[in-house]
């Protein structure tokens, strides 16, 4: 181990995973902090998408093609988990349960286990690398454009009158219905456009790592809620709509700030690191609450002090 | 909120500060090992890789440095871990073919030319993993099974003129193994019955139903969803002296008859072998071609063959000495 290889190790693969994931925590941020929802398709979903990704580019579908066929997938299945939960009335929690067990039964079928890109196929990073000769910043150069460019339109949509109801209609709903907004068809809207997001995200990742198994979908949703909850802890809770999208994308370069170091410590037994994901979960999201209780121990300490001092 | 942030960073850099003060850059040999989730079969591998080193002269601590990652079955993390580990390894040895896919995915990027090896992947030409122009530094044992070998051992029993196969028709490598034990049972003159099943719950009826037309030997691929149910067939066997060759000798303490195994130590030996002759400079990844196992062992479950009152051939048994 040293020093470049190690800084060489973070600048390379915190930016890469770091965006990402970032688009995957949009998915995320959409389902449980707008719609209010906490929905578990994505574990099946995201490794849908990459299966689909490059299944299609082994097929010798371009490679941008084959994200948008990711994407479309998605959009199809958020379509299906909406409709589960609106017009069947299944619980939100449970129709995302039933389309993450049904997904798995497809991506075995689609992919019997793994997959992974034919030699000599291109992906959109390998033929931008043509042009400037460096995997790593092509990598990086884009992901950081689809990122910029999906961030911006988010931003665009949810502040035009359709995206603001959208966003009413998770926080309160009676209160929208009240106001003439078909809440059912917005909750419906927003699960295809959060599971476009996961696709998107899915897909990128498969394009990335040339390679995807069945179950890498496993452990997703907690990664995306953890960048979540770390976007808000940072940088606070009541944030506004842009800056919630900012802290998004620093809590997933965070996240993978800290995952990147622990993997680059020598000697680290690495099958601790679900446990250490954990803690760390568990601070990020009681962080408030645990500074809260502080203050009011200072407060009550302080107040103690206060009064005997007029005692004497 | 901003002295939080301001934490966290310093953290990672005390983090970054402790790596590098552990690290001493001296001139050993940095080996990496990326296994894939920790599984009986795997750790058995991981060891055979570096006791086979050990016995070639290579000692971790002592002339090489031997760091393991094991991102737990968590695709993502695995990423990374292939990434972290390529970047600071001489050679790197991938346990699984998705260990393996992220190890060359990782060199690929980085334009690193480093050796890496692999095991326990049953595909490597599907996978991807050796056929390739772009990366060639890349050789390994593959831990597919010998089907034939093991439908050989039916032709033993004298009882035994129909075999089944039981297995998941929506795993690929069971279907692959199903085809093959089809041209063993021709090549052995055996009749072939082909008992593919979509869910768990089908196992039980799917048995019964081999059993009503006649077959008195069934051969069981390395199929998970049959392995994980095996002990349910294990009363109806003996009840029906239905012989049960498993490819896979856990299986056959799980209620399988008997069976060549895959020996997971020998493998990672034998790749251990391949990474010697890299590290002595004697032979580039390269040039050393990648090779299936040729370690099997094979496991006979006494208690089954004394219900059913067959004796094992002496044959069979002279087979579990050699080893």
């Amino acid at each position: 181990m040293n020093w470049n290889a190690i800084g060489y190790f973070l600048l390379s693969d915190v930016p890469v995973q770091g965006l990402i994931w970032a688009i995957f925590a949009l998915g995320v941020f959409v389902t449980y902090r707008i719609l209010d929802v906490a929905d578990l398709s994505v574990e099946g979903v995201f490794p849908l998408a990459a299966i689909l990704s490059i299944g299609a580019i082994n097929l010798g579908v371009d490679p941008l093609l084959s994200l948008l066929i990711s994407v479309v997938a998605g959009m199809a299945v958020g379509f299906l988990n909406g409709v589960l939960h609106i017009y069947l009335k299944i619980p939100s929690l449970l129709s995302g349960i039933i389309i993450m067990i049904s997904l798995y039964t497809v991506n075995v079928v689609l992919s019997s286990g793994n997959i992974s890109i034919n030699s000599g196929k291109q992906t959109i990073f390998t033929i931008f690398n043509q042009l400037i000769n460096n995997r790593i910043l092509s990598q990086i150069i884009i992901l950081f454009l689809f990122v910029a460019v999906i961030f911006v339109v988010v931003y665009w949509f949810f502040g035009t009158e359709y995206g603001l109801s959208l966003r009413a209609s998770g926080k309160n709903k009676t209160m929208s219905k009240a106001n003439g907004i078909n809440t059912h068809n917005r909750y419906i809207v927003g699960m295809i456009i959060a599971t476009a997001f996961i696709a998107l995200a899915g897909g990128l990742w498969g394009q990335t790592s040339k390679a995807t198994a069945t179950d890498s979908g496993k452990g997703t949703i907690v990664i995306g809620l953890a960048i979540v909850f770390l976007g808000e802890v940072i940088f606070g809770r009541k944030l506004n709509f842009k800056k919630s999208l900012i802290s998004i994308v620093l809590g997933s370069f965070i996240y993978w700030l800290i995952m990147d170091i622990i993997y680059s410590i020598p000697g680290f037994n690495t099958n601790y690191t679900f446990l250490i994901q954990a803690v760390f979960i568990t601070i990020v999201v009681a962080a408030p609450r645990i500074k809260k209780l502080f203050a009011h121990m200072q407060r009550h300490k302080n107040s103690e002090e206060e009064s005997e001092v007029t005692k004497i | 909120m901003k002295k939080i942030a301001i934490g966290m960073i310093s953290l990672s850099l005390l983090g970054m500060m402790f790596t590098t003060s552990c690290g001493k850059s001296s001139g050993k040999k940095q080996i990496g090992i990326l296994q894939v989730a920790t599984h009986d079969a795997l750790d058995l591998c991981r060891k055979g890789f570096v006791s086979a080193l050990k016995d070639g002269g290579f000692v971790d601590g002592e002339n090489i440095t031997i760091t393991t990652q094991n991102p737990e079955g968590d695709s993502t993390k695995q990423v990374s871990a292939a990434k972290s580990l390529v970047l600071n390894s001489d050679l790197v040895f991938g346990i699984s073919t998705g260990s393996a896919q992220a190890l060359k995915s990782a060199a690929v990027d980085f334009e690193k030319d480093i050796p890496i090896l692999f095991s326990a992947s049953t595909d490597p030409v599907g996978s991807n993993i050796t056929t390739s122009s772009e990366y060639e530094n890349i050789t390994g044992t593959s831990d597919a099974g010998d089907t034939k070998k093991n439908v050989s051992l039916f032709t033993y029993f004298s009882n035994v003129d129909k075999v089944a196969c039981l297995y998941n028709s929506a795993e690929q490598n069971s279907q692959i193994q199903k085809e093959e034990c089809k041209s063993a049972c021709a090549d052995f003159n055996l009749s072939f019955e082909d008992a593919g099943i979509t869910s768990a719950n089908q196992i039980n009826s799917a048995f019964q139903g081999l059993v009503s037309k006649g077959v008195d030997g069934v051969f069981i691929p390395t199929d998970n969803m049959v392995a994980e149910n095996i002990s349910l067939l294990k009363d109806i066997a003996v009840e029906n002296k239905v012989i049960l060759v498993c490819a896979d000798t856990s299986l056959v303490a799980n209620g399988g008859s008997l069976g060549f195994g895959v020996d997971y130590k020998g493998l990672g030996e034998q790749t251990g072998m391949m990474a010697i002759d890299i590290l002595n400079g004697t032979k580039k990844a390269k040039d050393i071609a990648w090779e299936k196992t040729t370690s099997f062992s094979i496991a006979i479950n006494d208690e089954f063959f004394t219900k059913i009152g067959i004796t094992v051939p002496d044959e069979i048994k002279k087979m579990m000495l050699v080893g």
